[in-house]
């Protein structure tokens, strides 16, 4: 208890050194030196994944603190599909897990014939919000409890929707089996899926629509202490 | 030191409301991991279509693949004897995709146009102004429609002394016919259409598909025979070429 007096007190002197000009009375000093905290350590968060492409893997990522982009796919095209699922870890301490999708751009990117067929406009170089792609891409956000990269009977879908509907900020579960939202506890690992698909036809529309479109976004995971 | 107490709980306070204000941004120890630069970007397929055309042995025509082809044909005033080609140049632009590439022709018109006296004393009917379908031009020109890939690693020097290659718009007894016979045979009487599935590879027993970044040929060509007869003037026969490209 000596202890956390003292540093409340560096702490207290601090704030009221913004005071001064008000308690500039009476004044005593008394210094208690060398005291140390050792906190209990970060939390520290970590993912790692497994990816599929039509059906075929095409990436495993160890686990790392500074993952780079998860999906980088280029010429994807009406009918493909493909799917993460992430796994997620957290250490020295038990912790709240968001996942929040924000979507950086949807670009038209350039314009063919087809594309301007399907009624589009020509691209404005200057708009990177111009595509149609995020639209026609369908988008799962699941808690894959058994993390085997597949939807599976029961498991918690926590996001489905086109991938513009799909952004957000997500408080994950670690046991969706209860009416509580679990925080993650330590070395635990916990999966989220994240699949994707392109329909092979736009009903009423023209596919060709999405032609050379891209789109980027950003997966952030975020972990904080669970105050208990 | 007693005096110092009152000092000691208030700084306390200070402190607390302090820590308090700090709890939006410090709750508790947090890391964020960002999986940035994520990213999806859709392929391409753009079918274009070109050629280089011959009449009575003159090129008359070259047109590089493009998206808005307009007719291949057209040709005013032919006469028996006249006869003419074109090779059809296709061109498939994706990244990744092979698509199945369809042709069909479609007859829109065999039209009598007016009735010449010599046309009617080669025991033709009067022009029906109606009439679309009354003319003898589809059923009298002749069109043979083949694949005009020869290949350049079967080099080969015909007796003339010309070397055959890809597109070159001579019909090779080695190139596979698609068809052989009137403009008028080709198409079904009913919905005036033939469609076929293009093989990239005739050669092979299955369909093959066509390969972006690639030019394939496809030779059409046709002859009003010299001894058609006077039945056949001024008959405008019309029709349309159609190419699909469809990812498959």
């Amino acid at each position: 208890m000596n202890k956390l007096l003292a540093t409340m007190l560096t702490i207290g002197f601090a704030a009221a050194m913004v005071g001064t000009g008000t308690i500039a009375m009476f004044s005593d000093t008394e210094v208690s030196a060398g005291n140390t905290f050792t906190a209990a350590g970060p939390i520290d968060l970590t993912i790692d994944w497994d990816e599929y492409y039509n059906g075929e893997p095409i990436e495993h990522v160890d686990e790392t603190s500074g993952p780079g982009p998860i999906f980088t796919l280029s010429d994807v095209k009406p009918g493909d599909y493909g799917e993460a699922t992430i796994s997620l870890h957290v250490y020295f301490g038990d912790a709240k897990v968001t996942m929040k999708v924000e979507l950086k751009s949807n670009d038209d990117v350039s314009s063919t014939e087809p594309e301007l067929k399907a009624g589009d406009s020509e691209d404005n170089p200057d708009d990177l919000w111009d595509g149609e792609l995020a639209q026609n891409i369908d988008v799962t956000i699941w808690w894959d409890a058994d993390g085997d990269n597949e939807i599976d009977d029961g498991e918690k879908i926590i996001k489905e929707g086109k991938l513009n509907e799909v952004v957000g900020e997500y408080l994950l579960d670690a046991d969706p089996t209860t009416t509580d939202i679990d925080p993650f506890k330590e070395c635990e690992t916990y999966y989220v899926g994240f699949s994707w698909s392109i329909p092979e036809s736009i009903p009423g529309g023209d596919i060709n629509i999405i032609q050379t479109d891209k789109c980027t976004f950003d997966i952030t995971f975020t972990a904080e202490q669970e105050v208990s | 030191m007693e005096s110092i107490k009152p000092l000691l709980m208030s700084l306390l306070t200070i402190g607390a409301v302090t820590i308090a204000g700090w709890t939006g941004t410090l709750a508790s120890f947090s890391d964020t991991e960002i999986s940035s630069g994520n990213y999806l970007e859709a392929d391409r397929l753009d079918l274009k279509v070109g050629w280089d055309e011959y009449y009575n042995g003159n090129h008359i025509e070259h047109k590089d693949p493009t998206d808005d082809p307009g007719p291949i044909f057209y040709l005013d005033d032919i006469v028996p004897g006249d006869y003419g080609e074109a090779t059809i140049i296709l061109y498939v632009d994706s990244q990744t995709i092979n698509p199945l590439v369809s042709m069909i022709i479609e007859v829109k018109s065999n039209d009598e146009n007016v009735a010449t006296d010599a046309e009617k004393d080669a025991n033709d009917n009067d022009d029906n102004p109606e009439d679309q379908w009354d003319g003898e031009l589809a059923q009298n020109i002749n069109v043979v429609i083949w694949y005009d890939i020869y290949d350049e690693g079967d080099s080969d020097t015909d007796q003339d002394g010309i070397t055959e290659y890809p597109g070159d718009n001579i019909q090779d007894p080695t190139e596979p016919v698609i068809y052989d016979g009137s403009l008028y045979n080709l198409v079904d009487p009913t919905t005036h259409t033939f469609s076929i599935d293009l093989d990239a590879d005739p050669y092979t027993q299955v369909v093959d598909l066509f390969e972006p970044g690639k030019y394939y040929y496809i030779g059409f060509s046709w002859k009003l025979p010299s001894n058609v007869g006077d039945i056949v003037q001024t008959d405008t026969c019309t029709f349309d070429i159609t190419f699909t490209a469809t990812q498959t």
